[in-house]
């Protein structure tokens, strides 16, 4: 698709770009330093580790809302209660909202293991139930 | 993988191409100042961008000119004006001093193209780049990259023969 230069247009590259005026060469003078990845890494694994804190507060809190009627009491005494645990974050990917503003989309799996303790005999019942979600993380890189 | 002796490889390729790149910055720019600013700050990106090795020339004038844009939309209208009137100023070529009179009327003649032409003709004859390539930073078919160059030079030539006779 290019054609060589005729002697028209050979004749207007022969007319060199005026040099770089000597302020700018001296900005110019060495090679720009190379970021450096951590700096990049290290808001991600904040945005994370932030993310663990949110996702822990989140299941607690869905867990009291969903909390379960007083029982009957005719039906034996249990004591119960449950620990929310975060066992897996993976990132699936980055999309940006209407005001270009960057979210990371994050599954989260977490476990909550409930344990029923009958009153008199402390028979003792846990049942783990295994969640998934994905939860937007707000990010922003240098 | 970083050039084992990134120093060199910095200035040769400043010296090679840094004058070519000022001279696109400086039709893309509205003031003398926001040119070297622009060079500066493109060739500093395009380098990270390669990890310290010799960055595709394509990609630096494609990152003046996306500098650019983001310059001028920064820019109000007031400044733009006070701007383009410092913008006459620099030399655009080298003096030449068998032949300044031509040197200074390329200039003119480049001044007064449409912008798209005077873009695709530095990018071509001074930056030394490919249609495709010049299609690519435009963000128009290289076809029409081609026809805006053709127009430009059958321009250029009717303005330039009186210089060139």
């Amino acid at each position: 698709m290019n054609d060589p230069f005729d002697d028209f247009e050979a004749r207007l590259r022969s007319a060199r770009p005026a040099a770089l005026p000597p302020e700018l060469k001296t900005r110019l003078s060495s090679p720009p330093a190379l970021p450096n990845r951590r700096r990049r890494i290290i808001p991600f694994l904040a945005a994370l580790s932030a993310l663990s804190a949110a996702a822990a507060a989140w299941i607690v809190s869905t867990h009291h809302h969903n909390s379960p009627p007083p029982p009957d009491s005719n039906l034996p005494l249990v004591a119960e209660s449950r620990a929310s645990r975060v066992t897996n974050l993976r990132p699936v990917g980055v999309v940006s909202d209407n005001h270009q503003r960057l979210w990371r989309l994050v599954e989260v799996a977490w476990v909550d293991a409930d344990s029923l303790v009958s009153s008199p005999d402390s028979l003792a019942v846990i049942s783990h139930q295994h969640h998934r979600a994905i939860v937007p993380v707000a990010i922003t890189f240098e | 993988m970083s050039d084992p002796n990134p120093n060199d490889s910095w200035h040769r390729w400043i010296a090679e191409c840094g004058a070519a790149f000022l001279l696109y910055a400086r039709q893309r720019a509205r003031s003398e100042e926001d040119a070297r600013d622009l060079v500066q700050d493109a060739v500093t990106e395009s380098w990270q961008r390669s990890n310290g090795n010799v960055p595709d020339k394509a990609l630096v004038f494609a990152t003046i000119r996306r500098r650019a844009i983001d310059l001028a939309r920064a820019t109000d209208s007031r400044a733009r004006r006070e701007n383009q009137s410092a913008l006459a100023h620099p030399p655009w070529f080298e003096p030449d001093f068998a032949a300044s009179d031509t040197r200074d009327t390329i200039a003119a003649a480049l001044r007064d193209l449409p912008d798209d032409q005077r873009e695709v003709v530095s990018l071509r004859l001074w930056g030394d780049l490919s249609f495709p390539e010049i299609a690519t930073i435009t963000g128009v078919p290289a076809p029409t990259a081609a026809s805006r160059y053709r127009a430009a030079i059958d321009r250029l030539r009717i303005a330039l023969s009186p210089a060139f006779a």
